[in-house]
């Protein structure tokens, strides 16, 4: 049964990761359509990250929209600077983002629940106003232009942060199903018990932090080498809003469920920004709808099918042995 | 092994813990028994660091376990159950159980990041040894499921068997039978027996289950209060009027 599941898992992973591989030529090359792509896994990336802390920590942060943007100006700030390849610069931007992640941890692993969530909502709402107000290193309003590697085509970028993508996937993958993940979770469900089991709580919180701020730092500088631009209204807080989002509407006790939430949550705008003003609804009524009735997010769908099957199974076999 | 010198808990005005003596000794089943409100969890609390001393010291080995946090103890040979079970009930009992594994674990992040074959040896070796416990906490069959889904009874097993994971030298265990009917309550006093003849562990017990006490107990230390009122061997406290006087007001311990 597990083999068969696990097999199961491996054929979809490869039709998905087939269809992202192709893509590009099924839709004819198209900026915009790739952009869509691109945005889904840059979420993607950011939501599963996010989900270390909230889904598997227990730890709530409203302020992950704030790591992006350092992330994204890093890159930014290294690019127009310093002649770095760009993988360099890609890793030095997580390791940025993953040292403001260190600091913040200083203050929130003593802060618990809605505390935490100010302390964490604080940062995201100022990441834009020193982006907007520093501007002899950020250029302020204006923004700043991010070069794209003259190695790399648009097609080739692509498939690097396609890449990176599954490969960041992996290693924050590998990590929630090891004994670190374990760790993690116990915080969660019980901090005293954790302690008991020899687990220090305050250093497991501080590598929550840092490992949730790395990747999602090196998000956001693939977003600004697709992108080639960072401005200060790029990443809101909002953006942070609509990232706890997506873990809640996925499913946050799972590593696929921000992943769902985030192909999702990109896509809506692509049908409902032609009317002013519906995407925060939709998003808004999905939450709700998901919260009433499936609160434990999508990807327990998979979960309600694999049970419909499991239990025809068992009717079939007591009718076959009635009969 | 485990020393107690005049250990004093308050809380305010109370004194949970009145300067307590004792002395636990190596390989023994050494019982603390009292009626409700006695302190009992208090001096678990003091020994397991949750609860810091008023007043007084605890050694362990000769080494002074005030200087240690709550997560520091277990590496001193010290682990614990809960009186009432704090489980991470939304994890599989194999998790539980390799959580308990934690301190044991070499852990690097970058391996871990890349699976890296020491990691999955490692990682295969401790389920191994889960498994072997799960095995002789006789719940082998239960190690896929999630332990908020388990009868309470089972979930006392899997908090022991968390605590019983390092090898510990001491094993602090509050109230293990409690909710459990008697076939599951000789299946633990055995379990206990064969964990202190074949394992050599010492063990630290507070129970309300008298009959379980007097018969697995090598020395019991009644308190009241915070304060001890007697100790012994089960046989002596059984007849010490003190206790027959302020546990049960009058009635022989071993009918309670």
């Amino acid at each position: 049964m597990q083999l068969k599941s696990q097999k199961l898992k491996y054929i979809f992973n490869s039709v998905v990761l087939l269809f992202i591989i192709v893509y590009p030529f099924l839709m004819n090359m198209s900026g915009y359509w790739m952009t869509l792509l691109v945005m889904m896994t840059i979420y993607g990336i950011t939501a599963v990250a996010l989900n270390i802390m909230i889904g598997y920590g227990g730890q709530i942060s409203i302020g992950h929209a704030g790591f992006l943007m350092i992330g994204s100006y890093s890159v930014a700030i290294i690019a127009d600077r310093f002649e770095l390849p760009f993988v360099i610069t890609l890793l030095l931007a997580g390791i940025i983002t993953a040292f403001v992640g260190l600091i913040i941890s200083f203050s929130a692993v003593r802060l618990k629940g809605h505390f935490l969530a100010v302390v964490t909502l604080g940062f995201g709402i100022s990441v834009p106003v020193i982006a907007l107000n520093w501007t002899s290193l950020t250029n302020g309003y204006s923004g700043m232009l991010v070069t794209r590697p003259a190695i790399l085509s648009e097609l080739s970028l692509y498939y690097f942060i396609v890449g990176c993508t599954v490969l960041f996937l992996w290693f924050m993958y590998n990590i929630l199903h090891s004994s670190f993940g374990r760790a993690f979770i116990s915080i969660r469900e019980s901090e005293i018990a954790a302690q008991s089991s020899g687990i220090n709580t305050t250093f497991y919180k501080t590598l929550m932090f840092v490992i949730s701020s790395f990747f999602t730092g090196m998000a956001g500088g693939l977003y600004a080498y697709w992108i080639g631009f960072v401005g200060p209204t790029d990443f809101p807080v909002t953006i942070s809003f609509l990232l706890l989002a997506m873990i809640v509407v996925g499913g946050m006790h799972s590593f696929y469920g921000p992943i769902f939430g985030a192909v999702l949550f990109s896509i809506i705008p692509h049908f409902t920004d032609e009317f002013m003003g519906i995407t925060n609804i939709v998003i808004g009524l999905i939450l709700v709808i998901i919260i009433l009735f499936r609160p434990e997010g999508l990807v327990t769908i998979v979960d309600w099918f694999k049970m419909n099957k499991t239990m025809e199974k068992a009717d079939t076999i007591s009718k076959e042995r009635g009969s | 092994m485990l020393t107690l010198d005049k250990a004093r808990v308050e809380f305010g005005g109370l004194t949970a813990v009145n300067d307590l003596n004792m002395e636990i000794s190596k390989g023994q089943i050494h019982s603390l028994i009292g009626p409700n409100g006695a302190g009992k969890t208090t001096v678990f609390n003091t020994i397991s660091r949750f609860v810091n001393l008023t007043s007084g010291n605890i050694k362990f080995n000769n080494e002074n376990i005030l200087n240690y946090k709550p997560n520091e103890v277990i590496r001193l040979g010290i682990t614990r159950s809960f009186q009432n079970t704090e489980l991470f009930a939304n994890m599989t009992v194999m998790d539980n159980l390799l959580v308990g594994l934690h301190p044991l674990t070499k852990k690097n992040i970058f391996s871990t990041m890349l699976h890296l074959p020491s990691v999955r040896r490692i990682e295969q070796e401790n389920r191994k040894k889960t498994i072997e416990t799960l095995e002789l906490l006789q719940i082998r069959h239960l190690e896929d499921e999630v332990v908020k889904n388990l009868p309470f009874g089972y979930q006392k097993m899997v908090d022991i068997g968390r605590a019983m994971m390092v090898n510990p030298e001491l094993l602090l265990l509050d109230e293990p039978v409690a909710g459990m009917n008697n076939v599951e309550t000789k299946q633990i006093s055995e379990l206990l027996l064969r964990l202190k003849h074949d394992f050599g562990f010492t063990i630290f017990l507070i129970e309300h289950d008298m009959s379980m006490v007097m018969e697995i107990s090598d020395f019991v230390t009644v308190v009241n209060f915070g304060k001890k009122i007697s100790e012994g061997v089960p046989a002596m406290v059984r007849n010490d009027p003190a206790v027959i006087e302020a546990y049960l007001g009058g009635e022989d311990v071993s009918h309670a």
